[in-house]
C-alpha cells in the first residue's frame, strides 16, 4: 500500500465487509449514524462519546504524539461527519472510524518525518523479532513487580520500539481488539499480511518486556526507582 | 512438527483459528519443546498485560474538551457538507 497523501473519497468509502452483519441484528450504531444523517447533533455527539478514547488510542499508538493524536481524534470524527453519507452501514461504524484514524495518522507522521516514508509496507522485509532468540521464563503475574506508572512506562517504551506497521497491527488486533478480517479491513491489507506483521509484532514486544519481567529482573525494578 | 512449522501456526494457535487436524500436532509439538513452551507462555503474558494496562488513556477532560470542539465544527456545516478546516489549523488561528 503506497503512503496516503490525503483522505480521498475512495479511502472513506466502505470496503467490502469481511463479516457482513446480520440482518437479523443491525448494529445499534446503525440508528444513531441514521439520526446524525437526519441532522440529530446529539446522536453524533454520543457516536464521538462511544468510539473517542479508541480513536485517540488509535492515533497516539501510531503518532507516539499526544498533541498529534487530539488534533487527528478531532479530524477523524469530523471528516466522518462530513461523509456521513458515504457510510452505508456495511462494515462497523467502529471499523470505518479506525480506517480513516490510521490514514490520518500515518499522514501525520509522514509530515514530520520528512526523510522517509511511512506506510504500512515500512519495515515488512525486515527479520528482525522473526525468530525467538530469548527463552527465558517469566515470573508469575510478573508486571506486579512495578508500579502502575513504572509500568505504564515500560508497555509504551516498548510498543514505541516497534516499526509503524507491526505496531499498528498489534494496536488493532490486541488492543482495540478488532478482528483479523477488520483489521485487515481498516488497514487495506490483506489477511495473511496482517497475521505476519501481528505475529512479528507480538514476537517482538515478547522479547522486549522479557528484559523486564524474566526470572530474576527483579533489580530491573528497583534499578528503575534509583534512577528516578 | 519443528519449531519453524510450529511459529507459522502461533498466530492462528492463539486466535484459535488453528485446523483440527494441526491443533494435535502443534499440541504434541509444545510437549516436547521446552522453548516454544516458553515462547508460548510469554508471548500470551505480553498480549495479556497490553490488554490489561492499556498505557494510553484519554483523561475525562480532555475527552469533553475535544467532543465540544468537534461538536462546534460540526455545527459549521452539515452531513455530506464539506468545511477543510483541520483541527490542527483551526488551532493555529485560535
Amino acid at each position: 500500500m503506497a503512503a496516503p497523501t490525503s483522505i480521498a473519497d475512495d479511502l472513506l468509502a466502505e470496503p467490502q465487509p469481511a463479516e457482513a452483519a446480520s440482518p437479523d441484528a443491525p448494529h445499534p450504531d446503525l440508528a444513531l449514524v441514521a439520526r446524525a444523517k437526519a441532522g440529530d447533533s446529539a446522536a453524533f455527539e454520543q457516536l464521538i462519546k462511544q468510539y473517542d478514547r479508541q480513536i485517540f488510542r488509535t492515533a497516539l499508538h501510531i503518532t507516539q504524539n499526544r498533541e498529534d493524536a487530539e488534533d487527528i481524534t478531532q479530524d477523524v470524527f469530523f471528516k466522518a461527519f462530513q461523509k456521513l453519507d458515504q457510510f452505508q452501514g456495511n462494515s462497523k461504524f467502529s471499523t470505518w472510524l479506525v480506517r480513516i484514524a490510521v490514514n490520518e495518522s500515518l499522514m501525520r507522521l509522514r509530515k514530520r518525518k520528512t526523510q522517509r516514508t511511512v506506510s504500512m509496507d515500512q519495515d515488512v522485509e525486515t527479520e528482525e523479532g522473526a525468530i525467538p532468540r530469548d527463552f527465558a521464563e517469566w515470573r508469575p503475574n510478573p508486571e506486579q513487580n512495578y508500579s502502575q506508572a513504572e509500568l505504564a512506562e515500560i508497555l509504551r517504551k516498548t510498543i514505541a520500539g516497534l516499526p509503524p506497521g507491526f505496531r499498528t497491527v498489534f494496536t488493532l488486533r490486541d488492543i482495540e481488539n478488532l478482528s483479523t478480517e477488520e483489521t485487515a479491513e481498516a488497514l487495506g491489507l490483506s489477511v495473511p499480511a496482517v497475521k505476519s506483521r501481528l505475529l512479528r509484532a507480538r514476537l517482538q514486544l515478547r522479547e522486549r518486556l522479557s528484559r523486564y519481567f524474566r526470572k530474576g529482573s527483579e533489580g530491573i525494578a528497583e534499578a528503575m526507582r534509583q534512577n528516578k | 512438527m519443528n519449531c519453524t512449522e510450529f511459529l507459522a501456526k502461533l498466530t492462528d494457535y492463539f486466535d484459535g483459528q488453528i485446523d483440527p487436524n494441526l491443533l494435535a500436532e502443534v499440541k504434541q509439538h509444545l510437549c516436547s519443546c521446552h522453548h516454544c513452551e516458553v515462547v508460548v507462555d510469554t508471548t500470551r503474558k505480553t498480549i495479556d498485560i497490553y490488554r490489561g494496562h492499556e498505557p494510553y488513556d484519554l483523561p475525562e477532560d480532555v475527552s469533553t474538551r475535544l467532543r465540544s470542539a468537534i461538536m462546534a465544527r460540526c455545527k459549521s456545516c452539515e452531513p455530506g457538507k464539506p468545511e477543510a478546516v483541520s483541527a490542527s489549523k483551526a488551532r493555529k488561528k485560535s
